[in-house]
C-alpha cells in the first residue's frame, strides 16, 4: 500500500497535472455547453419545450405533442402553444418532438411487428431464408418478450445525448491518460532509472502492479469526473432528464433489448467507458515499457487507433468480416452504439448478441494487456525482452541519418511536439466544423432542391419549369384564397377550412424557397448567365449569415497553432546557444536555412490544409459546389465585385492562394522574430500582436483595424468584396513583398556564407 | 598548415574587446590563457568565422577565411562554451545531425560517430538522451562533435568549465591524443589545464596580447621573481596588499606565503623559489602589468626581516 501511495503521489501531486486535468475538464464542459442541439436546434428551445412537457401528466405528453406538431406543421392560425419566435425553429423543434412521440406511440407495435416475424419466418412458404435467420428471428422475439408490458414515456432525448454521445470527452481523458502514464514511466526510462528500481526488492512485480493500480484508479476516477461534468453540463443546457423511464423512452434506443431504466443504462454506460479508457492506458502502458524511444508510444498508439478506426469505418457491418467491425474498440468506446440496437452477430449460422461478445472481448483484451505489462516489467530478461520484438537476429550497425531534411522534421515534429499540435489541430477544426449545422431550414431546404434541379445554362426545359411550378403555386393560393372567403361566409366549416388550409400548407412549404429561385432565373436570364445554386459560394465568399467572421476566426485558429509550432523551432538554436556551434559547420548556413525553409513550406501547407479545407468540405456537403466554372456574376450578390468576369473556381482559388501566401508570410514573420529575438515568447508575442491582435478586434466588431492592418489579406473576402480597385491591386502586392523583405533578412543573418551571421 | 591573424580589431559599442592582436599558429596546442572578459571568446568568434573583424584579416595557407567560404569550415571543429544542446536527441542522433551539417556521407558518418563516442569513452551512452546527461558527459559529446571528421583547425572553449577533477583530466588526455598535426586553440583561465600539454601559450588580456611564448620560457621569464615568506598572521595583510599571492599555508605558528615581486621583499624572512604557470598567470593578470604599475612599493614596509634565499 505505502509503495501505491508513494506512487501516486509522484504521479499526481505536480501543478502541471491539476493544470491539465482543470484545464481539459474546463474545456470539456465549454465545448458542450456551447455544442449545438440535434436538428440545429439551440438547446434554450429544446430546454423550454422539456421543461412543459415534463409538467405535463405522464399520460397526456404524447397527445400534446402530436397536437403541437400538426399545428406547427399545418401553420394553424390558432396554436395552443409555443416555445420559440423563430418559425424555422419551431418548425425544427415540432419535427423532432414528434419523432420521438411516435416512437413511443408505435412502440408496442413494434414489439408486436418483432414476434410476428419471428413467427412468420418458422412458416414453410418462407423456409427460402437461412438458417441463421431464422434463429435470429427467433431469438430476438424471445429478447424483446419482456417489453410487451413495458410503458414508454416521453424524456429528455437531447440531454440524454450529451449527457452520453459527446466524443470530445474521450480524446480529453485520453490524453489525461496519455500524460499520466508519460509521467509515471517515460521520466524513468529516460534518466535511465528503471535499472535501479528493478534492482530493489519490491521494483518488479509490485512495482508494475502499482502502475496498473493508478492506472485503473486514473481511469475511474476521470470517468466519473470527466462523464460526471458531462450530465451536470447537459442537464443545466437542456434541462433534466427522467432516470426513472425506461431507456427506450430514449430517442433511437427503442431497438435496445436491455431491460433497464435510464439510470441503470448510465451505470453500465459509465462502467464501460471506464473498462474501455482502463485497458486503453495498459496498452499506452504497454508500449511505454517497451519502446526503447518516446517517439515509440505515440506511433503504437496511433497505429492502434487508425488500425481499428480503419477497420470499423471499412468494414460493412453485415459483411462476412463483420466481427472485425464489431469486435473492436471503437464501437465499445461509443458505448451507446452497441447497446441501442439488438444485434446478432452470425458465428457459424448461430447469432451470438453483440453485447455479450463485446464484454467478453474488453475483458479477454484486458487480461491480456494487463498480463503482459507484468510479464514485460517483471522479467530477468527485461533488455532482451525488448530486443526480442525488434527482431535483430544478428547485431547490425547502426547507420546514421545523414539528411538534414530528415533531422529538422524530427526536431520540429518530434522534439517540438509538432506532430502533436497538428493532431490537435485536426481535432480542433473537426470539432468546430461538427458544430456547424448540416440541416437546412424548409426555405433553403426547398431551394436548394429546386435548383440543384434547374442549374446550369437555362434553356426551354427551364422555362417550361419554372412555368408550371408557378401555375401549381398559383393554383394552391387562389384555393386557400377561395375557401378562407368561404369560411369568412359561412359557406364551409372551421374543419373544412381546415383540410383545405392543410392541404395547401403541404403543397405550398416550398414557396418561399421557389421565390427565390424565380428571383435567380430573372437576373440569370437577363443577364445571360447560368443559373447557380449560390448559398454555399455565398457563405465561402462572406457575404452568407456569419459574414467575414468565418474567415477571420479560421485565420486566428492558423496563425495561433503556427505560431505553437514554429516559434520555439525557431527560437531553439539561438536560446540554448547552439547557433554558435552550427553556424560554424559547412552545412549549418544557407544549406541549413534552406532546410528550414523548405520544412516550413511544407508544415504551413499542412496547417494551411488543415485550417481550410473542412470549411470547403462543409460547404461543399451541405450546398453542393456545382457550376463551379460559371462567371461569379452569375451569383446576383456579387454582380457588382472588382472580378465578378472571373469564373467561381478562379474566384476561388485568387482567395484561398492569398490566404495560403499569407500562411507563408505568418511563418516567415515567426522565423524573423526568432532569429532577432532569439527568444521564443518574444517572438511567439509578437507575432500575436501584429497579425492575431488585429483580427480579435475586427471579431469583437471594431472594422477600424482592417484599413490599416493585414486583415483583409486572411480573409480576401473582405478586401475583393469592399475596397476600391486600386486598394485592392495595391494590398494584393503588399505580401509578396513583406515575403521578400523577410527571406532577404533571413538569407543576409542567418544564412550568408560569409560571416557575421546573427548568433 | 599556419593560421595566420593579422591586426585583429573587435569593438562592442566603445568597449575593445580585440586590439591590433596578430598571431601565427602552427600544427599543435596553442593555450589562450586570461581572465574573465580577456578577448578570448571574441577572438574565438572570429577564428570560427561566426565575427567579422573591424580592422584585419585571418588567412588560413595565406588564403583569407571569409573568402573560403564553407571550404573553411569544412576543415574547422569548433566546441563551444556554453552546453545548449537539444535535449531530445540521443548521443548518436545529435552526432549524426552534426555529420549532416558538416556534409559527411553515410558511411563516413557511421565510421566517424563510432570513432569518436569511443575516443569520449561515451559508446555504451550512444543510444540515451541528452537530457539525461552529466556536464561532463555532455561537454566529451561536445568534444566528439568538434573531432568528427578529423578537422585541421580545433578550436576548443573552455572545455573544462564546471567539470571535476576526473572529468577535466579526461578531457585534457582526449585533447592531448588528438592534437596530431592539428592547430589546436585551447581557450582557458584554468593553468593547469594546459600546462603541461600545450606547445605554446598566448597570454590575453583586455583586448591584447601580451606574451606569446612556450610554457617553460614563460616560467623562466618569472625566474627571480617568486618568493616563499615566513611570517607572522600579523603581517598577512600587509604582505597581500604589498605583493601578489600565489598561495598561503601554515607552519606552526606562521604562514608560508608564496608571492611574485619584480623587487626582493625587503623587511620580511624570505627565500626564492621556482616558478611556475600559474605565478606566471598571476603575474600577469592579478598585477596592473599592462599600465606599467609595479605591485610593489618597497618604501610602504615598515619591518623587515632578512633571510639569505
Amino acid at each position: 500500500m505505502r509503495l501505491f501511495f508513494k506512487e501516486s503521489q509522484k504521479t499526481f501531486l505536480r501543478w502541471s497535472f491539476f493544470v491539465v486535468l482543470a484545464l481539459t475538464v474546463f474545456l470539456n464542459s465549454a465545448m458542450l455547453m456551447t455544442k449545438e442541439a440535434d436538428y440545429g436546434l439551440p438547446s434554450s428551445v429544446c430546454n423550454k419545450a422539456c421543461e412543459y412537457i415534463f409538467s405535463l401528466p405522464e399520460d397526456k405528453r404524447i397527445d400534446f405533442i402530436m397536437e403541437y406538431s400538426n399545428q406547427v406543421k399545418t401553420e394553424a392560425p390558432v396554436k395552443t402553444h409555443s416555445f420559440t419566435d423563430n418559425s424555422v425553429y419551431e418548425q425544427l423543434l415540432a419535427t423532432k418532438l414528434e419523432t420521438e412521440a411516435l416512437q413511443i406511440k408505435n412502440y408496442p407495435a413494434y414489439i408486436e411487428e418483432i414476434e410476428a416475424q419471428a413467427e412468420q419466418s418458422e412458416i414453410s412458404i418462407f423456409q427460402d431464408s437461412s438458417d441463421f435467420s431464422r434463429k435470429n428471428f427467433a431469438k430476438a422475439a424471445r429478447a424483446f418478450a419482456p417489453f410487451k408490458e413495458v410503458t414508454l414515456t416521453f424524456n429528455n432525448s437531447q440531454a440524454f445525448y450529451d449527457m452520453t454521445s459527446f466524443h470530445i470527452t474521450d480524446v480529453f481523458i485520453i490524453l489525461n491518460l496519455f500524460f499520466i502514464i508519460a509521467w509515471m514511466t517515460i521520466y524513468e526510462k529516460e534518466k535511465g532509472l528503471y535499472k535501479l528500481l528493478r534492482s530493489t526488492k519490491k521494483g518488479r512485480f509490485q512495482l508494475i502492479l502499482t502502475k496498473l493500480g493508478l492506472i485503473i484508479l486514473s481511469s475511474f476516477f476521470l470517468t466519473i469526473i470527466f462523464w460526471g461534468s458531462d450530465y451536470i453540463a447537459a442537464c443545466l443546457k437542456n434541462g433534466s432528464i427522467n432516470l426513472e423511464a425506461p431507456i427506450q423512452s430514449i430517442r433511437g434506443f427503442d431497438g435496445s433489448a436491455l431491460l433497464l431504466n435510464v439510470k441503470q443504462y448510465l451505470i453500465l454506460f459509465y462502467l464501460c467507458k471506464f473498462m474501455v479508457y482502463m485497458v486503453t492506458g495498459f496498452f499506452i502502458l504497454l508500449t511505454a515499457l517497451k519502446s526503447k524511444y518516446t517517439i515509440g508510444i505515440y506511433v503504437y498508439s496511433f497505429i492502434l487507433f487508425a488500425t481499428e478506426f480503419a477497420l470499423y469505418f471499412f468494414i460493412d457491418g453485415n459483411s462476412g468480416l463483420q466481427l472485425l467491425h464489431y469486435i473492436n474498440i471503437i464501437p465499445l468506446a461509443d458505448v451507446n452504439s452497441i447497446f441501442r440496437f439488438y444485434f446478432n452477430l452470425n458465428i457459424f449460422q448461430i447469432p451470438v448478441n453483440i453485447i455479450p461478445v463485446s464484454f467478453l472481448f474488453l475483458i479477454i483484451l484486458t487480461i491480456l494487456i494487463f498480463t503482459l505489462n507484468i510479464v514485460t516489467f517483471s522479467s530477468d530478461k527485461w533488455d532482451s525482452t525488448v530486443r526480442y520484438l525488434r527482431k535483430t537476429n544478428k547485431k547490425k550497425a547502426r547507420t546514421p541519418v545523414v539528411n538534414l531534411f530528415v533531422h529538422e522534421n524530427y526536431r520540429l515534429l518530434i522534439g517540438q511536439k509538432g506532430l502533436l499540435l497538428i493532431l490537435l489541430l485536426i481535432l480542433t477544426e473537426g470539432w468546430i466544423f461538427s458544430q456547424k449545422p448540416v440541416y437546412l431550414g424548409t426555405n433553403e431546404y426547398y431551394y436548394r432542391n429546386y435548383m440543384q434541379g434547374i442549374q446550369g445554362d437555362i434553356t426551354d426545359q427551364t422555362d417550361g419549369f419554372i412555368i408550371s411550378e408557378q401555375n401549381r403555386i398559383e393554383k394552391y393560393e387562389k384555393m386557400l384564397t377561395e375557401a378562407q372567403i368561404k369560411y369568412q361566409n359561412n359557406q364551409i366549416s372551421m374543419e373544412e377550412f381546415s383540410a383545405v388550409n392543410l392541404l395547401v400548407s403541404n403543397n405550398l412549404e416550398s414557396r418561399d424557397g421557389f421565390q427565390r429561385v424565380v428571383a435567380q432565373y430573372n437576373y440569370t436570364k437577363e443577364n445571360n448567365l447560368p443559373l447557380v445554386y449560390d448559398t454555399g459560394y455565398l457563405n465561402l465568399f462572406g457575404l452568407g449569415y456569419d459574414s467575414y467572421s468565418t474567415d477571420f476566426v479560421q485565420a486566428i485558429i492558423m496563425i495561433l497553432f503556427m505560431v505553437f509550432i514554429f516559434a520555439e523551432y525557431f527560437s531553439k538554436e539561438y536560446s540554448t546557444g547552439m547557433i554558435k556551434l552550427i553556424t560554424t559547420l559547412p552545412f549549418g548556413r544557407r544549406k541549413l536555412l534552406r532546410v528550414k525553409l523548405v520544412l516550413c513550406f511544407f508544415i504551413t501547407l499542412l496547417v494551411y490544409l488543415i485550417s481550410y479545407l473542412p470549411e470547403l468540405w462543409h460547404v461543399g456537403k451541405v450546398y453542393g459546389l456545382s457550376q463551379i466554372f460559371a462567371p461569379v456574376r452569375s451569383i446576383p450578390a456579387m454582380a457588382s465585385n472588382k472580378l465578378a468576369s472571373l469564373s467561381i473556381v478562379s474566384f476561388l482559388l485568387m482567395i484561398y492562394g492569398y490566404r495560403f501566401i499569407m500562411a507563408v508570410l505568418t511563418a516567415l514573420l515567426i522565423f524573423v522574430l526568432a532569429v532577432m529575438r532569439k527568444n521564443t515568447i518574444q517572438a511567439a508575442t509578437l507575432t500575436l500582436g501584429i497579425l492575431t491582435l488585429p483580427l480579435f478586434i475586427h471579431v469583437l466588431g471594431i472594422d477600424i483595424a482592417d484599413y490599416f492592418t493585414l486583415n483583409g489579406l486572411f480573409s480576401m473576402n473582405l478586401v475583393l468584396n469592399e475596397w476600391p480597385a486600386f486598394a485592392v491591386i495595391l494590398v494584393m502586392l503588399l505580401p509578396f513583398v513583406f515575403i521578400g523583405f523577410n527571406l532577404g533578412y533571413l538569407f543576409k543573418r542567418a544564412g550568408s556564407e560569409k560571416g557575421n551571421p546573427r548568433f | 598548415m599556419v593560421l595566420e591573424i593579422k591586426d585583429i580589431k573587435k569593438n562592442y559599442g566603445r568597449k575593445t574587446a580585440l586590439n591590433n592582436v596578430n598571431l601565427t599558429l602552427t600544427p599543435g596546442i596553442h593555450a589562450l590563457l586570461g581572465p574573465n572578459g580577456a578577448g578570448k571568446s571574441t577572438l574565438m568568434n572570429l577564428i570560427t568565422e561566426n565575427l567579422i573583424p573591424d580592422k584585419g584579416s585571418i588567412y588560413y595557407d595565406k588564403k583569407e577565411i571569409h573568402s573560403m567560404g564553407k571550404n573553411y569550415r569544412s576543415i574547422l571543429g569548433f566546441m563551444p562554451q556554453q552546453q545548449g544542446l537539444y535535449d531530445n536527441f540521443t548521443a548518436y542522433g545529435f552526432l549524426s545531425y552534426i555529420a549532416a551539417l558538416k556534409g559527411m556521407d553515410k558511411k563516413t558518418a557511421a565510421s566517424e560517430i563510432q570513432r569518436v563516442l569511443a575516443l569520449v569513452n561515451l559508446s555504451d551512452k550512444e543510444s540515451d538522451k541528452v537530457s539525461s546527461f552529466s556536464g561532463g558527459m555532455k561537454q566529451r559529446l561536445l568534444i566528439a562533435q568538434a573531432i568528427m571528421n578529423d578537422p585541421e583547425i580545433l578550436i576548443l572553449d573552455e572545455p573544462t568549465a564546471g567539470l571535476d577533477p576526473k572529468e577535466r583530466i579526461r578531457v585534457r588526455n582526449i585533447v592531448s591524443e588528438i592534437a596530431n598535426e592539428k592547430i589546436v586553440i585551447f581557450a582557458t583561465h584554468v593553468v593547469s589545464d594546459i600546462e603541461h600539454i600545450a606547445r605554446q601559450v598566448i597570454l590575453i588580456k583586455d583586448g591584447n596580447i601580451l606574451k606569446q611564448l612556450e610554457p617553460s620560457l614563460l616560467v623562466a621569464e618569472l625566474n627571480g621573481k617568486v618568493y616563499d615568506l615566513k611570517i607572522t598572521e600579523n603581517n598577512l595583510n600587509e604582505v597581500k596588499d604589498t605583493f601578489i599571492v600565489s598561495n598561503i599555508s601554515q607552519e606552526g605558528k606562521y604562514l608560508n606565503v608564496r608571492i611574485i615581486s619584480d623587487i626582493e621583499p625587503a623587511g620580511y624572512s624570505y627565500r626564492r623559489v621556482t616558478p611556475n604557470l600559474e605565478d606566471v598567470y598571476l603575474y600577469y593578470f592579478e598585477n596592473n602589468y599592462s599600465s606599467g604599475e609595479s605591485s610593489c612599493d618597497p618604501g610602504d614596509s615598515n619591518s623587515y626581516l632578512q633571510v639569505e634565499g
